[in-house]
C-alpha cells in the first residue's frame, strides 16, 4: 500500500448527527492510502468548501441520512462552481432513494453510495475517479 | 500527483503575488506544490524568503489525548479576538502501512474555522517520524509571507523525534494532563528542555497538583542552566479556563526571546540545519536522477548482506561513480 | 469451480451459518443441559424480578403500542398522531427534529435544510398546543423524545398546556426522555459538545427530574437511553453497562441534591433496543431487571419495591434493517418485536420496513402496529409471564450477560462513572471500535445480512412507497417562527431571558426549570432561551 497522493475532505452538512458511515468510510479511505481531513459534523456548505480550498483537496465526501441531500447537493455544487473548484470530485453517501441518485448525478456529483454498498465497490469507484 | 491548472510558468508569479496578498487559494496551492516536491514550489519559496516577513511561531506539542487541538483552538480564538492574523498547521501521523492518514485536528476547531483572518492547514507526516520536516518549515514560511502575526504548529507527539519542534518554533508549549506522573518520570531529559511553557490541560481532573509538582521537579532537574524559568499553567481547554494566563506566558516568552536574542539564535541554528538538509537532499536527488541507481543499490545491498562487500566501500564506490563528490 | 457450481455444492453438502456466536460474541453451546443451571428462579413480581416485575405481566395489561412519530410542522404531526391512535396505537411517542434537539429555531441558517425531516419541529409554546390539539393529556400517555437541556423547554411547554386546559399536573401520565449524553445519535462526543456546554446539559436534565418528581407522580422523569448507543454496533453487555452506569450517575447526583432515592427511582425508566438475536435479547432484558433491582437495593439502599422495578420502552433496532430488499425488514422487525414481548417490556416501537429510506409512510406505520397486534392477540405468547424462563439456554445467557455487564460497570465505576468516561472520550473509543468491527464483519461475511452480503440481488427494483415531505413544509416553519417573534410583546420576553442569563452567570447552582418555564410563558422561542444560557457561559455554536 502506498500514499495515493490524494486528499479527501470528509464530513456532514447541516444538523444530522449520524456519523457511523462517515467514520467507517474515513477509515477505509485512510487504510487505502488517502489523506483524509475529517471535518465531522455540523458544517455549512461554505465551510466545507473553504476547508477544501485551504487543504487543496482533490475530493469532498459527504454523508446524508435525514433526507436533506438534494438541498445540500445543489448548494455544494453551486459553491464549488462559484469558487472555480469544479476539479474537486464530489462523492455522496447515505440514505438516498434511487430517483434522487439520478438527480444528483445530473447535478454533477461524481459518485453516490447507498447503504449496503460493499467496501470494495466504494474504494474501486473512488480510485477510478482519479485515473 | 495533484492536478493543477496547466500552465505552470504563468501561475508561479500569480501564486507568489497571491500569497503576499494573503490569498488563501494561492497559499493552499503553493503548499501542495511544495509538499509534493515540485521544483516550481521551490522557485516560489525562494522569492517568499526574500520578503523577510516574520511571525511568532508557537509550537504546541504533547502526547496524543492531552487535548492539543482543543487548546490550539482556544489559543487561536484568543489571538483572533485581539485582531491578529493567525495560521495553524496541524500535523497528524501517516500510517506506515497504508501511506494514508486521518487528519482530524481541524474538527476540534469548529468555532474559529472559517474566520477570514485564520488559515488552517492539516499536514501528514508522510514518513517523517517527528513530523517536522522541510515541508513544515516551508508551510511556516508561506504563512509568514501571507502576513500572519502568529503561527500555531500542532505536532504529533513527544518523544525523541519531537525535539525537532524546537527548530521551527520560537515558543514551545509542552502539554500534559493530570495522571501522567509515572510516564513523565520515565522520559529522557531532552524532552523537558524543549518546553518553554508547560500546560497542564484537563486541569479539572484529579491529580493535577501532583502533576504540577512532578513537572516542577523534572524541569528543575533538567533545565537549571537555562535563564528562562518555564512557567507551568493549568488549563481546561474545553471551557477556556487558564487560557489568558497561558497567553500572557506566551507573550512574556516572546518578549524575552526578542530581548535576549534567543529567538534570533534559535532561528539561526534552524536555518543552518535547513541549509544542510537541502544540501543533503540535493545530493541524493542528483544521484537518484542518474539511471540505474536503485538497481545498483539493491545489488550492493545484497552483496553487503552476503558479506562480499562492506557498506563503507559501497558508499565510496557509489559516490565515485556518480562524480558528485571527489573523494581522493 | 464456477460460481454456479459453488452455489450448487453449498446446497448439496448442506448450508451452514459461518459461526455460532451471539451478536455480542458469546459462544452458543451445541446444547444446554439441566446440569449447568442451579434451577433457582424467583417468580415474576419477586425480587430480583428476573422473570418480570408483575406476576401477571401481559395478562394484567398488554404492553403499550407506542410508535414514534413526528415530522414536519406540528399540524402534520398532530394528524399522524391521531391516525395512529385510530389504528390502534395506545400511547403517544413524539420525536422532535434535529433542530429542536439541538436548541435551534427553524430559521437558524445551519438548521434550515433539516427542519422537520427526522421529527417534529417545535419551537414555541403555541407549537405544543397545535401538536396536542384534540388530544386529552390526562387520558393518554405521552413520551416526549427530547434531550437536555432542551427537554426543560419542551417539558415546560407541556406543563403550561396542561395548565391552560385545566388539567392538574398530578394527573399527567407519560415520559420525558431527558437523557443527557446518550440521546444524541452516536453518542458522538462532538455532537454533545457543539451546541451547549456539557456540564450544564447534565445539570439541566437533573433540574427537570428534580422539578417533576414532587409535582407529577405519574410522570417518568427520564428514559435512560441505551438504544442510541446500541445502534452503533456495541454489544449487549456494553448496552447494559453504559445505560446502568449512566443511571447510577443520575441517582448519585439526585441524592446529592437531597432527594430520597425512593422518591424518584420508581419514575426512572429505560429506552432499550431489541436486536435480532432473539435469545440474547431476551436474556439481556432479564439481566437488566436483575441488575437494576440489585443495584437499587444494595448500592443505593432503596426500600420501596417500586424503586426496584426495571421498566423499559423498547424500539426494535434499526441496525439490522437494510436498504436492499426492504420487505425483508418486515420479517426482521417482527422477530425483534417478538423478542421484546418474550423478554417483557412496558412499550414497543416496531421500526418500519422503510427505515433505510425515510420516515414511515402511513402504510408502514400501520403495519408496525398491526405486527404488535398480531403478536398480542393471535400468537398466545402473552398468556404466561416470562415464557422462556427456565430454558437452560436462556438462563445461561442471562447469567453470562449479567456477569459481563457487571464487569464492565465496575470498570466504568473505577474510571469515575459514565459521565466522566464520556467526557474523557473513553465511551467514544469503545463505540468507534465497535462500529469498525461491525463494518468489517459485514464486509467479510462473518456477520451475514440477507440481501447485503448473502443472497444479494444485483438489479433490484424498489417496489415500496417512500415517504415524501410536503414541499413547502420547511419554508412554512421558517416563516412561522419569524412572524411569531414579530407579533408578540417583547418586554416580558426580554425580562425573562435576562433573568435566565443572570442566573446562569451568577447563580449556576439554582434549579433552572422555573426560570425556563417563565421564559416559555413569556413567549420566548426555544433558541432564544438556549441562546441566553449560551451567552451566559460564553459558549459559541457552529454557524
Amino acid at each position: 500500500m502506498a500514499f495515493k497522493g490524494k486528499r479527501f475532505i470528509v464530513g456532514k452538512l447541516g444538523l444530522d448527527g449520524h456519523d457511523n458511515g462517515l467514520r467507517i468510510v474515513s477509515k477505509w479511505l485512510t487504510d487505502s492510502g488517502y489523506e483524509v481531513v475529517y471535518a465531522g459534523l455540523y458544517n455549512s456548505t461554505k465551510r466545507i468548501v473553504q476547508i477544501a480550498l485551504e487543504e487543496n483537496a482533490n475530493a469532498i465526501g459527504i454523508s446524508f441520512l435525514g433526507g436533506e441531500h438534494l438541498f445540500y447537493a445543489h448548494q455544494l455544487m453551486n459553491e464549488l462552481h462559484q469558487n472555480e473548484m469544479e476539479d474537486v470530485k464530489v462523492v455522496l453517501g447515505g440514505v438516498i432513494p434511487p430517483d434522487d441518485v439520478r438527480e444528483l448525478k445530473g447535478l454533477g456529483v461524481h459518485a453516490v453510495f447507498t447503504p449496503g454498498t460493499p467496501k470494495r465497490k466504494i474504494l474501486d469507484t473512488i480510485d477510478s475517479l482519479f485515473q | 500527483m495533484n492536478s493543477y491548472k496547466v500552465d505552470m510558468k504563468e501561475t508561479k508569479d500569480d501564486l507568489v503575488t497571491g500569497v503576499l496578498r494573503g490569498d488563501k487559494r494561492c497559499a493552499s496551492q503553493l503548499m501542495s506544490l511544495v509538499e509534493d516536491g515540485w521544483r516550481e514550489g521551490e522557485a516560489c519559496l525562494r522569492r517568499l524568503y526574500a520578503t523577510g516577513r516574520r511571525a511568532h511561531i508557537v509550537g504546541v506539542t504533547g502526547w496524543p489525548g492531552v487535548g492539543k487541538s482543543t487548546l490550539v483552538n482556544r489559543v487561536a480564538r484568543f489571538l483572533l479576538a485581539e485582531g491578529k492574523q493567525v495560521g495553524i498547521i496541524a500535523v497528524d501521523p501517516t500510517s506506515p502501512f497504508s501511506g494514508g492518514s486521518l487528519l482530524g485536528d481541524r474538527e476540534r476547531m469548529k468555532e474559529i474555522d472559517g474566520d477570514p483572518r485564520l488559515f488552517i492547514r492539516s499536514a501528514a507526516t508522510r514518513g517523517h517520524p517527528g513530523g517536522i520536516t522541510r515541508t513544515t518549515k516551508s508551510f511556516i514560511k508561506i504563512m509568514e509571507a501571507m502576513g500572519k502575526d502568529v503561527i500555531l504548529l500542532e505536532t504529533v507527539g513527544v518523544g525523541q523525534n519531537e525535539v525537532s519542534v524546537i527548530q521551527v518554533a520560537d515558543t514551545v508549549i509542552l502539554t500534559v494532563i493530570p495522571g501522567m506522573g509515572d510516564y513523565l518520570q520515565s522520559l529522557k531529559a531532552g524532552v523537558f528542555e524543549i518546553g518553554d511553557i508547560f500546560a497542564v490541560n484537563k486541569a479539572d481532573r484529579e491529580g493535577v497538583s501532583n502533576t504540577v509538582t512532578d513537572l516542577k521537579m523534572l524541569i528543575g532537574l533538567n533545565g537549571s542552566e537555562r535563564d528562562w524559568k518555564p512557567p507551568i499553567v493549568k488549563t481546561v481547554a474545553t471551557s477556556g479556563e487558564g487560557i489568558e494566563e497561558l497567553m500572557s506566558a506566551v507573550a512574556r516568552h516572546r518578549e524575552y526571546g526578542e530581548r535576549c536574542d534567543l529567538t534570533v539564535s534559535r532561528r539561526a541554528s534552524a536555518a543552518q540545519s535547513e541549509i544542510l538538509e537541502i544540501i543533503k537532499s540535493r545530493i541524493l536527488h542528483r544521484m537518484a536522477e542518474q539511471s540505474g541507481l536503485q538497481d545498483r543499490l539493491e545489488r550492493y545491498a545484497r552483496e553487503v548482506c552476503e558479506g562480499t562487500k562492506d557498506p563503507y566501500t559501497v558508499a565510496d564506490e557509489i559516490l565515485e561513480e556518480s562524480k558528485i563528490i571527489e573523494l581522493h | 469451480m464456477s460460481q454456479k457450481e459453488e452455489k450448487m455444492s453449498t446446497y448439496l453438502e448442506g448450508e451452514r451459518v459461518p459461526h455460532f456466536r451471539s451478536l455480542s460474541g458469546i459462544e452458543y453451546k451445541e446444547v444446554y443441559r439441566r446440569s449447568e443451571w442451579n434451577g433457582e428462579l424467583p417468580d415474576p413480581g419477586e425480587y430480583p424480578f428476573t422473570r418480570g416485575i408483575h406476576p401477571d405481566m401481559y395478562r394484567g395489561r398488554l404492553w403499550t403500542r407506542r410508535q414514534q412519530s413526528g415530522f414536519g410542522t406540528p399540524e402534520e404531526s398532530n394528524e399522524r398522531i391521531k391516525y395512529l391512535l385510530k389504528v390502534g396505537q395506545t400511547g403517544i411517542n413524539m420525536d422532535a427534529d434535529v433542530g429542536t434537539k439541538l436548541g435551534l429555531d427553524p430559521d437558524y441558517p445551519l438548521a434550515q435544510a433539516d427542519v422537520g425531516l427526522q421529527g417534529t419541529s417545535l419551537s414555541t409554546y403555541e407549537d405544543m398546543r397545535v401538536l396536542y390539539k384534540d388530544i386529552p393529556l390526562d387520558q393518554v400517555s405521552s413520551t416526549l423524545i427530547i434531550n437536555p437541556p432542551y427537554s426543560a423547554v419542551i417539558m415546560a411547554q407541556y406543563l403550561l398546556l396542561a395548565k391552560e386546559r385545566g388539567i392538574p399536573w398530578e394527573k399527567l401520565i407519560g415520559t420525558i426522555m431527558n437523557c443527557a449524553l446518550t440521546q444524541l445519535i452516536g453518542p458522538t462526543y462532538q455532537a454533545q459538545i457543539s451546541f451547549f456546554p456539557i456540564d450544564l446539559t447534565v445539570k439541566i436534565g437533573l433540574d427537570v427530574m428534580e422539578y417533576m418528581v414532587p409535582r407529577s407522580p405519574r410522570w417518568n422523569i427520564v428514559n435512560i437511553n441505551a438504544y442510541n448507543v446500541r445502534e452503533t454496533g456495541v454489544s449487549a453487555p456494553q448496552e447494559v453497562a453504559f445505560s446502568m452506569s449512566l443511571a447510577a450517575d443520575y441517582i448519585r447526583r439526585l441524592t446529592k441534591r437531597g432527594l430520597e432515592v425512593d422518591s424518584f427511582a420508581r419514575r426512572m425508566a429505560f429506552f432499550s433496543a431489541a436486536h435480532i438475536d432473539l435469545f440474547e435479547e431476551v436474556a439481556k432484558l432479564r439481566a437488566m431487571r436483575r441488575i437494576w433491582a440489585r443495584m437499587l437495593k444494595e448500592k443505593f439502599g432503596a426500600k420501596n419495591e417500586k424503586s426496584l422495578w426495571f421498566r423499559t420502552a423498547i424500539q426494535t433496532s434499526a441496525l439490522p434493517l437494510t436498504a436492499q430488499q426492504p420487505l425483508n425488514n418486515i420479517v426482521r422487525a417482527t422477530i425483534q418485536t417478538l423478542a421484546a414481548v418474550l423478554a417483557g417490556t412496558q412499550s414497543i416501537h416496531t421500526t418500519g420496513y422503510d427505515e433505510a429510506y425515510s420516515l414511515p409512510t402511513e402504510e408502514s406505520h400501520k403495519l408496525s402496529i398491526r405486527t404488535q397486534q398480531v403478536i398480542a392477540y393471535e400468537t398466545k405468547v402473552v398468556n404466561s409471564a416470562d415464557p422462556l424462563g427456565g430454558s437452560y439456554l436462556v438462563e445461561s445467557l442471562t447469567d453470562q450477560i449479567e456477569e459481563q455487564s457487571l464487569e464492565l460497570m465496575k470498570l466504568i465505576e473505577d474510571k469515575g462513572g459514565f459521565i466522566q468516561c464520556f467526557k474523557e472520550g473513553w465511551v467514544e473509543e469503545q463505540v468507534n471500535e465497535a462500529r469498525y468491527k461491525m463494518a468489517e464483519a459485514i464486509e467479510t461475511g462473518d456477520h451475514p445480512v440477507v440481501g447485503v452480503n448473502i443472497f444479494r440481488e444485483e438489479e433490484e427494483d424498489l417496489k415500496i412507497n417512500i415517504f415524501r415531505h410536503a414541499t413547502d413544509m420547511q419554508a412554512k416553519r421558517i416563516r412561522y417562527v419569524q412572524e411569531y417573534r414579530k407579533n408578540r410583546n417583547e418586554e416580558p420576553v426580554k425580562r425573562a431571558l435576562e433573568n435566565l442569563y443572570d442566573l446562569v452567570r451568577r447563580k449556576p447552582e439554582v434549579n433552572l426549570f422555573e426560570p425556563i418555564m417563565e421564559a416559555v410563558e413569556a413567549r420566548a422561542t426555544l433558541q432564544e432561551i438556549c441562546d441566553a444560557m449560551r451567552r451566559a457561559t460564553d459558549f459559541v455554536i457552529p454557524s
